[in-house]
C-alpha cells in the first residue's frame, strides 16, 4: 500500500512539472508571440476554398457563393451564385481590381470604394485587403485573461503604430490558450466607438491545422445587419500556377 | 377654371426579380425583370398611368475548350412607341489561345475607369453618371494580348454602322506605382447621311488612376485632330472621397473638371 502510495505522489509530482515546463512557455509569452501564434496557425502558404457570405440585413437574407485561390499576398475570388456569377476580384499585394462581368470591364478599386462594403457585406473592401504581417501595423499588450465560451482566451489590445495607414486604431482580439485561434475580435475608431465585430462559430480541424470555418462580422454603425462567412471547402498548399493572379485571368 | 396643375409621378411599383433556370446540362437562363407603374396625377383632371417593363435576360453556356459564348439580350417596351423593343447585348463567341484572347461578335466595349465622363472613350458617351447608353454595344472583334500580369494591349475593330465603315481602336494598359495607367487610340470612320456629313475623326489620351492618401484620383488628357496639322486638347480631373460619422452616416463626394471644345460635349454626354 505504502509503495502504490509512493509510485502515486511520484506520479502527481512529474505531472506536476511536465505540466509546468508545458505551461511555463505560455504563461510568458508576449503579445507579439502571441499574435504570431496565431498568425502562424491561420496563415498559409496557398489555399483553394469554397465558401458562402450571408448578408443578413433586417429579415433580408442574400446568400452569395464564391471560390477563391490565395497564396501570402495574392488573391484571386469568383463569385459563383447566378446574381453575381462571373463578379472577380483580383487582389494584389496593396492593390485591388474588380472584373464587372455585365460590363466585362476590369476597374481598380481606389479611393472611397475602398470604403464600401464589399459586394453589400459587412465587410469592405479595405478589410479583404489587409495583408500585412498585425504585428508591423499595431503595438500589442496582453490585457487579460478571461474564458470565451468556456474556452480560456488571451485578450490582446493592439494600438496602431503611428505613421501606419490602418483601417481601425485599436483591435481587441480573444485568442484562445490552446489551439492560438482568433475567436473574437473587436474594432474600434481612434475616438474609441466600436466600429465592427467579429466573432467565430465554428473550428474545423483540417489537413492537421485548426481552422475558423463559421464566422461573422458585424459592422456596428449599421443597424440590424451581419454577415456570416462560411468554409465550405478548403484544401491547403495546392499548385497554383503563376499566371492566375493576372488581370487577364479577371477577364 | 385655371390653368395650372401640378403633376406628381409616382412609382408606383418596381419590381426586381432575378432568377435561373437550368435548360439542359449545366446551361442555365437568368435574368433580371424591372416593371415600373408611373402615375400622373393632374389636378382636377384624370390620371394616367404608364406601365414600363425590362428584362435582362441572359444565357449562361459553362466554358469549354478556352472557348466562351455569351449571349444577353434586353427586352423593354418602348417609351415612344409603348411596344415591346429588343437589344442584343451581348452575342459573342471568345477564344483563350495561349498568348491571345480573341473576341468575336456582339459586346460591350467601354474603356471606362470610373469616371463619370470619359473624353477618350472608345465610344463616346456609352457610359455616362455611371448610366450606361446602349451604343456601349458593338457588333466588333477584339484581341486582347498580356504582356505580364498588369499589363496588356488590346486591339478593336468595331462595326457599328455595318462593314463598310470599320472604326478601330487600340489600347494599352499597364499599373505602375499603384496606378491604373492607359494609352489609348480611336478613328472613327466617315459617317455621310442625307443631313449631316462627319469626316474621320481621331483622338488619342491618356488615362491614370489610384489613391493619393485617402483621396481616389484620377485623370485624363486627350487630343482630337482635326486634321494632320490642327486639333484641340482636352482634359479631364476628377477625385472622391468618403467620410464616416461615428453615428452610421457617410458623405461622399466626386468632383470631376472638364475642359472640351464646346461641339464635342453633346456627343460625350450621349
Amino acid at each position: 500500500m505504502r509503495k502504490v502510495k509512493g509510485f502515486l505522489l511520484i506520479g502527481i509530482i512529474m505531472s506536476i512539472l511536465f505540466s509546468s515546463l508545458i505551461i511555463a512557455p505560455a504563461l510568458e509569452m508576449t503579445a507579439e508571440e502571441i499574435i504570431n501564434m496565431r498568425d502562424n496557425n491561420e496563415y498559409f502558404n496557398t489555399a483553394q476554398m469554397e465558401a458562402e457570405m450571408i448578408i443578413v440585413s433586417g429579415s433580408r437574407k442574400i446568400t452569395k457563393t464564391m471560390i477563391a485561390l490565395t497564396d501570402k499576398k495574392n488573391s484571386l475570388v469568383e463569385f459563383t451564385n447566378s446574381q453575381d456569377r462571373g463578379t472577380k476580384f483580383l487582389k494584389r499585394e496593396d492593390d485591388l481590381w474588380m472584373f464587372f462581368p455585365d460590363a466585362e470591364d476590369i476597374i481598380k478599386i481606389s479611393g472611397h470604394m475602398l470604403n464600401q462594403g464589399m459586394m453589400g457585406s459587412d465587410f469592405s473592401y479595405q478589410d479583404v485587403m489587409e495583408s500585412d504581417k498585425l504585428t508591423d501595423l499595431y503595438d500589442f499588450k496582453i490585457i487579460k485573461e478571461e474564458d470565451l465560451d468556456d474556452r480560456p482566451c488571451y485578450v490582446l489590445e493592439g494600438i496602431a503604430r503611428e505613421g501606419v495607414k490602418v483601417s481601425y486604431y485599436r483591435r481587441v482580439s480573444w485568442i484562445e490558450k490552446e489551439r492560438f485561434i482568433g475567436l473574437k475580435e473587436e474594432l474600434y475608431a481612434q475616438s474609441g466607438r466600436l466600429l465592427k465585430e467579429t466573432k467565430v462559430n465554428k473550428i474545423e480541424e483540417i489537413e492537421g491545422r485548426w481552422v475558423p470555418t463559421d464566422s461573422v462580422m458585424e459592422d456596428k454603425l449599421k443597424k440590424d445587419t451581419y454577415t456570416e462567412f462560411i468554409i465550405t471547402q478548403i484544401n491547403f498548399n495546392p499548385e497554383i500556377p503563376e499566371e492566375t493572379f493576372s488581370l487577364q485571368n479577371l477577364r | 377654371m385655371k390653368k395650372y396643375f401640378s403633376i406628381i409621378t409616382l412609382t408606383m411599383m418596381s419590381i426586381l426579380l432575378f432568377a435561373t433556370t437550368t435548360i439542359f446540362a449545366k446551361v442555365e437562363i437568368g435574368g433580371e425583370l424591372n416593371m415600373t407603374l408611373s402615375g400622373v396625377l393632374f389636378r382636377e383632371s384624370e390620371s394616367l398611368a404608364y406601365p414600363q417593363g425590362s428584362l435582362d435576360l441572359e444565357l449562361y453556356i459553362p466554358p469549354f475548350d478556352n472557348n466562351q459564348i455569351k449571349s444577353a439580350i434586353y427586352l423593354y417596351t418602348n417609351p415612344t412607341t409603348g411596344k415591346l423593343d429588343f437589344m442584343f447585348k451581348k452575342l459573342y463567341l471568345k477564344h483563350k489561345f495561349d498568348k491571345l484572347q480573341l473576341t468575336v461578335g456582339r459586346q460591350p466595349i467601354s474603356w471606362s475607369f470610373g469616371s463619370m465622363l470619359n473624353p477618350v472613350d472608345f465610344t463616346l458617351g456609352s457610359v455616362v453618371m455611371d448610366e450606361e447608353a446602349g451604343s456601349k454595344y458593338q457588333n466588333a472583334i477584339e484581341a486582347y494580348y498580356p504582356l505580364n500580369w498588369n499589363s496588356s494591349i488590346a486591339a478593336i475593330a468595331a462595326f457599328p454602322n455595318g462593314f463598310e465603315n470599320m472604326k478601330w481602336g487600340i489600347r494599352g494598359r499597364t499599373t505602375l506605382e499603384g496606378y491604373d495607367l492607359t494609352l489609348n487610340y480611336v478613328r472613327e470612320p466617315e459617317e455621310n447621311s442625307v443631313e449631316t456629313m462627319i469626316p474621320v475623326s481621331q483622338r488619342i489620351g491618356f488615362s491614370a488612376k489610384g489613391d493619393l492618401g485617402p483621396f481616389g484620383v484620377y485623370g485624363v488628357i486627350g487630343y482630337n485632330f482635326e486634321d494632320i496639322n490642327s486639333g484641340d486638347f482636352s482634359f479631364l480631373a476628377g477625385g472622391d472621397y468618403s467620410y464616416y460619422f461615428e453615428s452610421g452616416s457617410k458623405i461622399y463626394f466626386q468632383l470631376e473638371y472638364l475642359s472640351i471644345k464646346e461641339e464635342r460635349l453633346s456627343s460625350l454626354l450621349g
